[in-house]
Formats: structure tokens, sequence, C-alpha cells
């Protein structure tokens, strides 16, 4: 029963992960206890050689593969927009983020709610569904687009 | 004998490599691939999983479709991922199109996409295709252990998209297609993961995977394409239309939508779609916009995963524009209509 | 001393292609190992670690340095991994014609001992060994073993990265060295 308690914090142990009681008690144990010192050893073994078989490299040139990728991407536009975005947002103090929070709030009930109670306005999805169904019969090589419920932010 | 073996060999290599290399042939070889493959979906029993991947500026879309073909004029499609669109399916028999949306637990019924007369459309569309883009590469390979033809489209008006698609060979049937912009990036990249050829199921385990639910029936409205003309004739408001169109492109034809409130004009390339809508004056919902300003002119605008889109009013009436183009082209489209 | 990740996503952020170099030279190995470990196939680890740093290119304004660098970085990595496995698990699932013609679902038929063929190619009988045990940990065994051993990260990291309590990182990680040791005793006691 003794045993169980320290077998369980052996793991931990290896790990550095116990508190400095725990440390000197497991310590102290593992002197007197041939058979949690032998789990010990196991433990310390199995962390040894997993570490050897864990580490890898990728095959030399992983850089330049990757960055055969990256021109498709071409974010530097938008990697400089919303870096310095992100930048101003964190130097915003905080009641300046809760006059923009406000401001935004009534900004989508003055664009979303509103409207809808108004009761006299056509969403734009409407025309981007018709467009995507022309589109399909139209285009000669068939294209199936993105269904408008995966790409709209309108609903 | 050894020489005249040898004549035949050296003339029949000729004979392929001026096969190969002579533009006339490579034309008439990929137009005859390509019209064969704009007819392969209905004539095939096929089924594959399809990754579908749109890049726009700032976001990448992927989605996943299962996709049976069946012989003859059979198509189901279901949206496996991602969890916003799994569910829907689409069922198009040759008669009808029947489109499933389990979010709102809707089923919409239309005119099918492989009736006769969208075919003579689609016919109609390669014949101006070819006009405007010229295939400019023909290869073979191997994809997934299948023959394949590969053809590059490019366009011969530098506001084209480059099409590359890889054709079944013995099925004609595209599968992969990758569409770059003109400045060279890929805006789409379709490819079947999986594929499997020759499989006939019975129709009814498509059909069984809808919900006892009443259908929407939409049918008759999407049939009727009008002439410039026509259209004019067919409602009570003035028809604006554009005096500039991009190189390429031709009026398809109008329908009118919205419980007859609407009107759509349909221009094409061939590959490409700019559809102006317009209508008696309304409000159009639209977020994530920008304003655009020419003279009097207040346009919003917004960048979608299918293109650009457009809204204006003018004359007491509100437009919309939608197309995959340059920026450019879409200012001169808008400051010719009249 | 080289230059913080900090200071590396700061620069990429301003749109300095040669930061992103240096954050990928940095820690390509360690994704590496960690996706090889997670999948154990080399040629899926190579396309997936790098897909891990187009993530990196494409979302790092989403990374407002709350937290380090890294641990957004194993996070991403470990996501990749599950999603691409789960991936794979349902391609082997959904094209099953057979099974479409009798029942319109899929059966799983997914066999989880299938050998990858870097296994096949390896007479390392150890190294197979442990690919083999590691194989067998479930997915929240695994990556928190993985984790600890690729990069000695500690149990408040390790919790940060994987989203769970210090107690849980702490008894995932004693189970799945229980495993191991019981499924690679011969191995351990040799040593």
């Amino acid at each position: 029963m003794r045993c169980d308690w320290f077998k369980k914090n052996l793991s931990a142990y290896i790990d550095g992960e116990v508190n400095f009681l725990t440390r000197w008690r497991i310590k102290r144990h593992l002197k007197s206890c041939t058979d949690c010192y032998k789990d010990y050893i196991r433990l310390k073994n199995l962390r040894k050689i997993s570490k050897i078989i864990l580490l890898k490299s990728p095959e030399p040139g992983f850089y330049e593969r990757l960055q055969a990728k990256l021109p498709r991407l071409s974010p530097n536009i938008t990697l400089k927009k919303t870096g310095s975005l992100a930048k101003f947002w964190m130097l915003l103090p905080l009641p300046g983020k809760l006059a923009i929070g406000g401001v935004a709030i009534l900004i989508l009930f003055l664009l979303v709610i509103y409207p809808h109670l108004s009761g006299s306005s056509l969403n734009i999805n409407k025309f981007e569904e018709e467009y995507l169904r022309s589109k399909e019969i139209f285009s000669v090589v068939e294209e199936p687009a993105p269904p408008l419920l995966l790409v709209s932010e309108e609903r | 004998m050894r020489l005249s073996k040898l004549g035949v060999g050296l003339l029949s290599s000729l004979v392929l490599g001026l096969l190969i290399t002579n533009p006339c042939c490579l034309a008439d070889q990929g137009e005859e691939i390509l019209r064969s493959a704009v007819n392969a979906p209905f004539h095939t029993d096929f089924e594959g999983i399809m990754e579908s991947v749109f890049y726009t500026p700032t976001k990448t879309y992927t989605f996943k479709t299962k996709i049976i073909y069946q012989k003859s004029n059979f198509v189901y499609i279901e949206y496996l991922e991602p969890a916003r669109i799994k569910g829907k399916i689409i069922i198009d028999n040759g008669k009808e199109r029947i489109e499933y949306t389990p979010v709102n637990n809707k089923i919409d019924k239309l005119s099918s996409f492989a009736s006769p007369k969208i075919e003579k459309i689609k016919q109609k569309a390669l014949g101006v295709m070819l006009n405007n883009f010229e295939i400019s590469r023909l290869s073979r390979e191997v994809m997934r252990g299948r023959e394949v033809y590969v053809i590059s489209l490019n366009p011969r008006y530098p506001i084209g998209p480059l099409l590359k698609l890889w054709i079944d060979r013995k099925t004609y049937l595209p599968l992969k297609k990758e569409k770059y912009k003109p400045d060279g990036r890929l805006s789409s990249l379709l490819c079947y993961v999986e594929a499997k050829f020759g499989e006939h199921f019975p129709r009814e385990i498509f059909y069984s995977k809808l919900p006892k639910i009443a259908a929407n029936e939409k049918i008759e409205q999407d049939l009727f394409y009008y002439s410039r003309e026509e259209i004019k004739k067919r409602v009570n408001f003035p028809l604006s239309f554009p005096a500039y169109l991009p190189p390429g492109y031709i009026f398809q034809g109008g329908e009118i939508i919205e419980r007859e409130r609407t009107v759509k004009l349909i221009y094409t390339d061939g590959l490409e779609v700019i559809i102006l809508f317009q209508r008696p004056y309304t409000d159009i919902l639209m977020r994530k916009n920008q304003w655009i300003k020419w003279g009097n002119l207040r346009v919003r605008f917004k960048e979608s995963p299918h293109g650009k889109v457009f809204t204006w009013n003018k004359d007491k009436k509100t437009f919309v524009l939608i197309g995959e183009l340059p920026l450019e082209e879409f200012v001169k489209i808008i400051q010719s209509i009249k | 001393m080289g230059v913080s990740d900090e200071v590396l996503v700061a620069r990429f952020k301003e749109g300095d292609e040669s930061s992103f170099k240096e954050l990928v030279e940095r820690y390509q190995s360690r994704v590496y190992s960690i996706v090889l470990a997670m999948l154990g196939d080399k040629n899926d680890a190579d396309d997936l670690s790098q897909e891990v740093f187009l993530k990196v290119y494409r979302f790092i304004h989403q990374f407002k340095g709350r937290s380090k660098f890294f641990t957004w970085l194993y996070r991403l990595t470990i996501n990749t991994c599950i999603s691409a496995r789960n991936k794979k698990k349902r391609n082997n699932q959904i094209l099953l014609s057979q099974s479409f013609k009798k029942d319109f679902t899929p059966i799983d038929t997914l066999q989880n001992d299938a050998k990858s063929p870097i296994e096949i190619l390896q007479n390392r009988e150890l190294e197979k060994k442990i690919k083999l045990a590691l194989d067998s940990l479930s997915d929240g065994l695994k990556e928190v073993f993985v984790l600890r051993e690729i990069e000695d990260l500690s149990y408040k990291q390790l919790s940060r990265i994987l989203h769970c309590p210090e107690g849980t990182v702490k008894s995932r990680l004693f189970r799945a060295r229980e495993e191991l040791k019981k499924k690679l005793m011969p191995y351990i006691d040799e040593l």
C-alpha cells in the first residue's frame, strides 16, 4: 500500500515536479525499497531511450520546401494591417476598449438589428446565392462553389 | 530489311512528334477532351470524395463533399465538412434538382442543371470559352493510379484566370482543378481525395437520406432566360445595361426573380460569370463592406470567396454587381451603366 | 544569445520574412519530432510539419502574445496532428462502396494495427517496439508524453498547451509511462 503511493509519484519525481517534502520522502524510500528503486530505474531508462528515439530532424531543405508554398498565401499586406491593429488594441487602456466595445454594439444594432425591424430591406445573401447558382449553370467547367452557408457572415 | 524497319520507326516517331508539337492538333485534341469533360459527369458511374480549397486575400475556405455520378444524368452531392455545412444534400436526376439544407431543415426544388436546356447553354458557353482561352499545354500523367490528361487553359485576355485541369483518360471526368488569378496566385484547388469508378447504386438509397418534409417548389421560375429586348418589355421599370463589357464577355441572358421585382442580367466569358441585378430602390443589407466613391456615385464593396460584390443606388434603382474580375474592370462596368 | 521568440514574432508581424525563417529553423526539428511521434509516418510528418508552419504564417496575427510563442505553436501542432489523424480515419471510413450499397452509412473498417512504412524499413528492434507502444496510447496520453519528452516542458507549461489542469497532466503522464513500461519491460530492464 505504502509503495503504491511512491510508485504513483515516481513519474512526477523524475520530472522534478514534486514539492521538497515529497522529494525527500521518495529519495529516502528509494534507498530502502528495491522494488520501487527498480521501477525508478525503469522510468529513467524509458525517458532516456524515448528522448533518443523521439528527437528527429526533417529532411534537409525543410524551409525551402515550405517557402515554395508560402507565396500563394501572400500574407504581407494582411500581416501588416492586423499586426498594427493588434498592437493598437493592446496599447489601448481599458476605458478606451470599453468605449470602442459600446460603439461597436451600437453600430451592430444600427446595421443588423434595426434594418430588420424596418422590414423593407434585402439581404445581399439572396444575390450571392443567385450568383453561385448561375455560375454553376453557365460556367463550362462546373466548379462546386463554396456554399454560401460556409462563407457568409451575413446570416 | 533492317533499314526499312528503321525507316518506318523514324517516320512514325516523326509523325508522332509532329502530332505532339503541332499546335492545331493540340488545340483540336484539347477541345475534344474539354467537350467530353463537360458531359462526362452525366455519363459516368462514379463515387468520390472531393476536397475544395478557396483562397481569398484574407481567408482560406476548405470543404469536403461526397460526389456521386450515375449513368445517366444523375448527380448526388453530400457536404461532409466542415460542421457548418455538413449534411447538405443535392440530388439532381436530370429532371429536377433537390437541395436539402439541414440548418433550416428546408428542401428546395429547382429545375435540373442537367436538363437539355441547360446542356444547350453549357455548349454555348463552351464555345465562348474556347474563343477566350487557349489550350497551352497538354500532357499525360498518372494520378492515383489513373491515367489523366493535364490541360492548361491560358486566357487570351490578361484579366482572365488560368485554369489547369486533370481529366481522367477513360471517363473524361475532371479529377483535379486548379484556378489561378491573373497575378499568378492560386485562387481555388479542387481535387478528389478518393475516387472509385464503375459502381452503380439503386436510386432509392439517395432519396432515403432526405427527411420527410414538404419541398419548397421553385421549378418554374428558373427556366426562362430572356434576351435584352424581351426582358425590357417584361418589367415595369426602366432597365439599365452596361455599355462596357470586359474583353471576351458576352450577354448570356436575363432572368426575372424575387417575385417579378428583380432583374438578373448574366454575362460570361465561358468560365467566369458576372451578374448585374437591378430593382426599384431597396435597402441592401451587406456587412463588412467598404465605401468607394466615383464622382457622385457611392458604391459599397466587399470581397467574398466567390468574387467581388458591389451595390449602389442610382436613378431610384438599386444595383448589385457580382463577379470575379480585377477592380478596374468593375469600375469601368459600373461607370458605363446607362 | 539569439533573439527571443517574441521579438521574432513581432518582427514577422511587421512583415519581416527573415524572422519567420528563423522561427521555422528554430522549431522545425521539434515540431517534426512531435508530428512524427503522434502520427508515426515519415512522409505524413514532413507534410504536416509544413502545414503547421503554414498555419503559423497565416494565423500569426491571431497570436496576441498573452502566452509564450512555443505554447501557441505546440498547441497548433497537436491540433493539426489530431485533425489529420481524424481526417485519415474518416477517409478510410468514408469511401467504401460495398458498405454504401448495404446501408448508406459507411462501416468503420479502420485497422489500428496497420504498420507504417517506416516501421517495416527499420530493423532496430527497440525503436520499432517503442513506436508501437507509443502508437497504442490514446491521443490524450500520447500528446502529453511526447511534449514532455521532446521538449522537457514543465507541468505548468503542458497544462497551458493542453488546456487541462496540472493534476491531469501529472496523472496522464503517470498513466502513459505505466502503459509504456509494461509494453517495454524487457528493454528498459536491460539498460
